[in-house]
């Protein structure tokens, strides 16, 4: 074999010499960015005005994101709601039959969603300070904004634990962690930060410097979101039975009774949804029904009107169907029709809750006329209801609650925490012998095994 | 030694004058696969005594008789091979395959050179071509399953396409992946799983368009046509596979493919028909009364309860008999200069659900080309094209897999197809599942093409001393395509008020890599030889999806502009990674082998993307040849050392503001993964020990392999407490042992003319204990359906579960240790008779403990349909209502044990005479017809399906806990197969 050619080889040592330069240029040490999202060092190190906005409306997406979990998993708590999905049989044997575990289906109930939303806030309270092209109002304004959130994820997550309590901050470094307050310390820490935000917004210029989405349609300027402020404030008086405060927060909130009409009564501030890729659709919109349907009860404790049918809260959020979903030995054939289509916007607070919220300051000061006029408001206005009456000798309490319940279904899972506040969740109807009533959520596991000694909430829930 | 007498009767007989009528044959013994020359090998005419030995390079030159001859060529630890000569033809290349004992295989120990099995000083299985193919594999893994001591190789899925899941040597991380890293004739390949999009439809996590993991997707190993490879080697330990450095703790599996022979072509044919048949029945509830039925069912059941139907929806649904069929055909030869082998395969695997397949089709061409004396050039490339659809299963939070809602189909319904087409509806649940499997699409394609290239260069040789320059390297190049159509007719559909669903994916992942390297061979002396390299390797990987999708579609059309509903998904990632390689081997008179040499590494996956890692490794062997001749005819010792290590994946590296939108506004929001800026590989110490026995007369070997590894910087997801607003940290630190043990035993205890038998046994088993943990205990899953709780001083795949225990006033829950999910030990057993020209081959895999939650029956449990739902407990209550309503208090009731024995491959071959053959042409050298099965059988006390399944598949991380769950898997079958196999 013989090759006087001498081609190949001068072929050869190109070829080595080609792979010998190809070597040392990957010698060359090699760094590829994040190409799939921006990195969080682009907002702690030299935080622009775009960036802090577009995270500021990442809050609305993170307090968005347990809209479910209120609605429904509280709903199915305090039997509102079941949540029939065979495919998932833990809604069912988790949040009815239980017990309720940290480790278990039912323990994180909006908890990772609530701090999240946190981290970002706190992140973004940081970061803000340091935006170049804010002016002084502006910062105030995004600070207001940003402080309301942070206070009412505490209120989120405060009626979920509730005498279990909550974790208060969420420190910079993720290695120290916030403290454990008790509820009551806890409800106290989030009015206060209502408070903070209020001097925020009212230092806070005209405008936002970022835009804020329909669902804040009235509310999108610190004077107007002001309104909301003071209005999630009042829930948490009325939550403290601090009922002068109260009337004080709902007085420079966006209540108003100049109109019954069902606009007026549902005027507020809205989570928002649509079917463009990267949002998210409405999660109570359960239109088959495939797995999302009332309690049944909800129509049969229904109060009837002087024709005979019942309360329109009602009819129409509710309605017999021949789909009757079952499983696991619970069914039910009354669809939930409260909202009308997967985008239809869920409420973050509105003026019907408003107005039963006075209605409750008023019982609370033991003022019964005008908790009456409220009640009476919302009854002939929302339910078609006839009025109880300036004589009505009642328990207001029951007609509170009731009014609550019709009013505010399927938003915010008020029927629990409302009934616990007023230590009738044993009024519960259960489906079958083996459920169970809860009054509470344990802290999830993940918490309490970081945390030494373990918090209080680290337990089992029987329930009864 | 018989050998030895062989070989001075020949000598002595090869020295007599030629014969007066005589011509020459020249040619050379080489060694199928490494295609070593084989010195000393024995030649002789068949029939005289005419005979030769080969000389130091493999070549012979023989006198023989004119006219057509047979030769006859023995050589220790080859099976005696015979070769025609026709009158005509004065060369002759003799190919000698390895025996079963492979004593003097060469395995690759360096980056560019390899050393004798005989001599080698770690643990290296090999697999041959004819132990890949013996029973036909979708898959290249399932035909190692039960093969490799101390691999656990487990099938994810039944569906068409296979989808596997190999653990070697035990968990090597607790967050990354454990599976091993694939090297075609040395170019790493992709093994990615990429996910279909049915997580659109299924909702099994979220509402995104593709969880991968969930969606039964298919490894791409599979793509491989198994027919190309003529040997496979897996490096399991670290010693063996540190040459690949920050990639190879899950070890290393090196394919290498065949090539062609100086000589006339060969053609070689293989024909298969099969079929397949469903493996495994559950089984359903027998409902004795309507009243039964309206309990379990709801008051719906009322009106559709009959006692006189009954319906067997196992058979409905996976009752398919399908027809099966594989061709494979190459062709190879060649001259001096240039050598070929070019093959082309063409499959169809029809699944036993309708409408289910995987087919594949592929075209290898393999070329050595000599380019000057000194220079040798061997290029391959193989272009695969495959495809399947794989139906709707796995997990499902929408009623709607198949294998979900098989299980919650009472006997008594009737929801078969009518006459007409259409189907009824099921008014029991969301989806009637003969109609998805009729009319839903999962349609996957990929093409890909990996193709190599390798220069060898002889730059000097001064006698004692050469020194050769290799390069090597390649592209795997690799796109698919998935659509998912399900049309707005199916039962489920219209029920989130957007009938029909469609979504397209594309992805394409290229993977590319050079290796350069200098190779020093030196003898000083006869009895030495020291072979030192250096080298390179650079590797760079780039992968990216785009996904869309879109529900509400009008006119039902399959396209997602047709949607009013769409969502879209892109991701990228992109690795470089660059190595230098440097190693010392020293032979000493064929006894003592002395390794050293080292890796180091840097990667743009690393937090400091400027630092190399190094990972060194020593290892000596020493062979005690003739110790006892015939009793023990030699005997190994063996220990070495070696580190490699556990990249971390791109992206963990950084803290991320997730993307999303609300009501037309752009959102930022902070990721739930904290990374650590110094993040680094995991890094794996193993030291491994061994003795290798070789027996009675070199008819049994011996080889016991120990080990333990030490890994440390293990990549955690440290659990966060939640209220840090994070979930979770990435950050090295914890530190975990695997200790191991491995066995392997084979031999020829009948070895006769007309009679033989072929036994091999393998064993494995290890244990991992968490010996450092910096952060506290923390689980991954939640305890109510299983999770593995990472403790220090404990195993890394114990899994806990509740369970109720007595306390004053009644039971409490409390999460407690509820099993481990690595297997005791696994096992393997082949055997082959033959008797004449009929062989018979079996093999048993087994599988011994290991926990496995089986969701499969749970879900016939809730819906109150599992076959003994109505057997009553010794307090008279139901067997299944009492699971049904205490599993989320006592998780162990759906784990158990997934202990099984499989009889993996059986093949009854008949190797046609050659005198039927010559009858009908005279060119054919060999046919072979045979019969034969895979899966046939399975022993095993778990319920609920197959105990190899796992919802995760191949992409599930951690791994620690993602083998752990079957969940509506697609179920497995049985398949049997008819070859007719030719060559001429």
């Amino acid at each position: 074999m013989c090759f006087p050619d001498p081609r190949p080889r001068r072929a050869a040592t190109l070829a080595a010499s080609a792979v010998l330069l190809f070597a040392f240029g990957a010698c060359k040490e090699s760094t590829v960015p994040n190409f799939n999202t921006p990195n969080i060092e682009g907002l702690l190190n030299a935080p622009n005005a775009a960036t802090v906005n577009t995270t500021v409306i990442g809050l609305l997406v993170g307090w968005r994101a347990n809209v479910g979990t209120w609605a429904t998993g509280l709903g199915i708590l305090g039997r509102e709601v079941y949540n029939l999905d065979p495919a998932e049989p833990r809604n069912v044997l988790g949040y009815l039959v239980g017990p309720l575990e940290p480790g278990g289906f039912v323990a994180d109930v909006g908890w990772s969603a609530s701090y999240r939303d946190l981290r970002t806030a706190t992140t973004v309270l940081e970061a803000l300070e340091k935006v170049p092209n804010y002016t002084a109002a502006e910062k105030a304004a995004t600070r207001g904004f940003v402080k309301t959130i942070i206070a009412q994820e505490y209120v989120n997550q405060l009626r979920v634990r509730d005498t279990f309590g909550i974790v208060v901050d969420v420190p910079s470094d993720p290695t120290v962690l916030g403290e454990f307050v008790t509820r009551d310390s806890g409800y106290k820490r989030a009015a206060a930060l209502f408070d903070e935000a209020r001097s925020d917004l009212v230092a806070g210029g005209t405008a936002f410097p970022f835009a804020l989405t329909s669902g804040f349609a009235g509310f999108n300027t610190p004077a107007t979101f002001l309104k909301v402020n003071r209005a999630l404030k009042a829930r948490v008086d009325v939550y403290r039975g601090d009922w002068a405060q109260a009337l004080v927060s709902l007085g420079a909130s966006f209540l108003s009774t100049s109109s019954g009409s069902a606009a007026a009564l549902a005027t507020g501030a809205y989570h928002v949804y649509s079917t463009s890729s990267g949002d998210a659709v409405n999660p109570l919109y359960d239109g088959a029904p495939r797995a999302l349907v009332a309690v049944p009860s909800f129509l049969t404790d229904a109060q009837h009107r002087l024709d005979g049918s019942i309360d329109l809260r009602a009819s129409s959020k509710a309605q017999v169907t021949g789909v009757n979903v079952s499983t696991q030995g619970v069914n039910s054939n009354v669809k939930i029709t409260t909202y009308a289509s997967n985008v239809a916007p869920v409420p973050i607070i509105k003026n019907e809750e408003l107005i039963l919220l006075r209605a409750e300051a008023y019982n609370g000061l033991n003022n019964r006329p005008l908790a009456i006029q409220d009640l009476d408001f919302i009854r002939v206005n929302a339910g078609g209801l006839a009025p109880l009456g300036a004589a009505y000798a009642g328990d207001l309490v029951d007609e509170i609650l009731y009014n609550r319940r019709y009013s505010l279904f399927d938003e915010y899972g008020h029927r629990w925490v409302d009934l616990r506040r007023y230590g009738r969740l044993t009024t519960l109807q259960k489906a079958l012998p083996s459920h169970r009533i809860f009054p509470v959520v344990p802290i999830p596991i993940d918490e309490c095994n970081q945390r030494s000694p373990q918090p209080k909430g680290c337990v089992n829930v029987i329930g009864f | 030694m018989r050998s030895r007498w062989w070989a001075l009767a020949l000598l002595v007989v090869g020295a007599f004058p030629a014969l007066a009528q005589s011509r020459t044959i020249t040619g050379s013994v080489v060694e199928e696969g490494t295609r070593v020359p084989l010195p000393s090998a024995q030649i002789v005419v068949k029939g005289t005594m005419v005979g030769t030995l080969t000389r130091e390079n493999g070549t012979f030159t023989l006198q023989v008789p004119v006219g057509a001859v047979v030769l006859t060529i023995r050589r220790i630890g080859y099976p005696q091979t015979d070769v025609r000569v026709a009158p005509t033809v004065s060369t002759v290349d003799v190919v000698l395959k390895r025996d079963a004992l492979k004593l003097d295989q060469v395995v690759i120990t360096g980056q560019a050179t390899g050393i004798s099995r005989r001599n080698l000083a770690t643990s290296v299985a090999s697999i041959s071509a004819d132990e890949v193919t013996k029973v036909t594999a979708q898959s290249i893994e399932n035909a190692f399953q039960g093969k490799i001591a101390g691999a656990q190789i487990s099938q994810s899925t039944g569906a068409p396409g296979g989808g596997n899941r190999i653990r070697i040597r035990g968990i090597s991380s607790i967050l990354g992946s454990a599976q091993p890293l694939y090297v075609v004739d040395g170019v790493i390949v992709s093994d990615v799983a990429i996910g279909s999009g049915t997580n659109k439809v299924t909702r099994a996590s979220g509402s995104g368009i593709s969880v991968a993991g969930q969606e039964n997707p298919d490894n791409r190993i599979g793509d491989l046509n198994p027919n190309d490879i003529e040997n496979i080697e897996i490096l399991k330990g670290s010693a063996a596979s540190a040459i690949y450095g920050s990639k190879a703790s899950g070890g290393v599996i090196i394919i290498t493919t065949k090539r062609g022979d100086v000589g006339t072509p060969k053609f070689s044919i293989r024909q298969g028909v099969g079929t397949s048949r469903l493996a495994y029945r559950n089984g359903s509830r027998r409902f004795t009364s309507a009243a039964d039925a309206v309990a379990a069912l709801g008051p719906a059941a009322t009106a559709l309860y009959d006692p006189n139907v009954v319906i067997d929806y196992e058979e409905e649904a996976y009752g398919a008999h399908p027809v099966n069929s594989e061709t494979s055909l190459s062709v190879s030869g060649g001259t001096d200069n240039t050598k070929y082998f070019v093959s082309a395969l063409l499959r169809n695997d029809a699944g036993i659900v309708r409408n289910t397949f995987a087919s594949k089709a592929g075209v290898r061409v393999n070329l050595d080309q000599r380019l000057g004396q000194k220079l040798q050039m061997q290029v391959g490339s193989e272009l695969l094209r495959t495809s399947n659809d794989r139906g709707l299963f796995g997990n499902d939070n929408a009623g709607n897999s198949v294998a979900y809602t098989i299980t919650k189909v009472p006997s008594f319904l009737d929801i078969r197809r009518r006459d007409d087409g259409t189907f009824p509806v099921n008014p029991l649940y969301n989806s009637n599942p003969l109609q998805t499997i009729d009319l839903f699409k999962n349609s996957e394609s990929v093409w890909r093409n990996i193709s190599t290239a390798r220069v060898t260069f002889d730059a000097w040789n001064a006698g004692q001393q050469k020194v050769q320059l290799i390069a090597y390297g390649g592209a795997d190049v690799l796109n698919q395509k998935n659509l998912i159509f399900s049309p707005p007719e199916l039962q489920y559909e219209p029920l989130d008020g957007l009938p029909g669903t469609a979504a397209t994916s594309y992805a394409d992942n290229v993977q590319r890599n050079l290796n350069l390297n200098a190779v020093h061979t030196w003898t000083p002396r006869p009895s030495i030889g020291i072979t030192s390299q250096l080298g390179t390797q650079y590797e760079r990987r780039t992968f990216g999806q785009s996904r869309a999708s879109a529900q509400n579609l009008l006119g039902g059309l399959a396209v997602v502009t047709a949607g009013t509903v769409r969502d879209v998904d892109e991701s990228r990632l992109e690795v470089n990674d660059f190595g230098l390689f440097a190693q010392s081997e020293m032979l000493w008179r064929e006894r003592l082998l002395l390794t050293v040499g080292a890796r180091a590494d840097r990667s743009s996956n690393n937090g400091d993307t400027k630092t190399f890692f190094v990972f060194p490794k020593f290892s000596a062997s020493y062979r005690f040849p003739e110790l006892r001749p015939g009793i023990i005819d030699e005997l190994k010792l063996r220990a070495a050392y070696g580190e490699t290590g556990n990249q971390p994946l791109y992206g963990q590296k950084f803290t991320g503001l997730d993307l999303s939108t609300v009501g037309g506004l752009g959102a930022f929001r902070v990721g739930t993964t904290r990374a650590a800026d110094d993040i680094r590989p995991e890094r794996q110490r193993e030291v491994e020990g061994g003795i290798d026995v070789a027996m009675l007369g070199n008819r049994a070997t011996l080889e016991v392999t120990g080990f333990q590894r030490n890994i440390s910087d293990l990549l955690i997801t440290r659990t966060l407490a939640p209220s840090t607003g994070y979930s979770a940290e990435i950050s090295n630190g914890a530190a975990m042992r695997v200790r191991g043990l491995e066995v392997s035993a084979g031999g020829f205890p009948i070895q006769r003319e007309r009679f033989d038998w072929n036994t091999r046994l393998n064993y494995g088993m290890n244990r991992s204990l968490i010996t450092n943990l910096p952060v506290p205990a923390f689980l991954l899953g939640t305890p109510q359906t299983g999770a593995v709780k990472i403790e220090q001083g404990k195993s890394a795949t114990q899994i806990i579960g509740n369970d109720t225990l007595p306390q004053a006033g009644g039971r409490v829950v409390v999460p407690v240790v509820i099993g481990d999910g690595n297997p005791s030990w696994n096992a393997g057993w082949s055997n082959e008779v033959r008797y004449g020209a009929v062989s018979l081959y079996a093999l048993l895999d087994h599988q011994q403990g290991g926990m496995l939650a089986n969701g499969t029956w749970r879900h016939y449990d809730l819906g109150q349909n599992s076959v003994d739902y109505d057997e009553l407990t010794s307090t008279g209550q139901k067997v299944g209502e009492l699971r049904r309503t205490t599993y989320l208090q006592v998780t162990k009731i759906y784990y158990e044990d997934a202990t099984y024995t499989k009889l993996r491959e059986v093949t009854l071959s008949w190797s046609i005479p050659s005198r039927y053959l010559q009858s009908v042409t005279s060119r054919v050298n060999s046919a072979k017809l045979s019969f034969s099965g895979r899966n046939l059988k399975w022993w095993t006390d778990f319920r609920g399906g197959d105990p190899e399944a796992q919802n995760f598949g191949a992409t599930g991380v951690p791994d620690a806990i993602q083998r752990n769950r079957e969940l509506a898997a697609y179920p497995a079958s049985k398949s049997y197969w008819l070859n007719l196999s030719v060559d001429f």
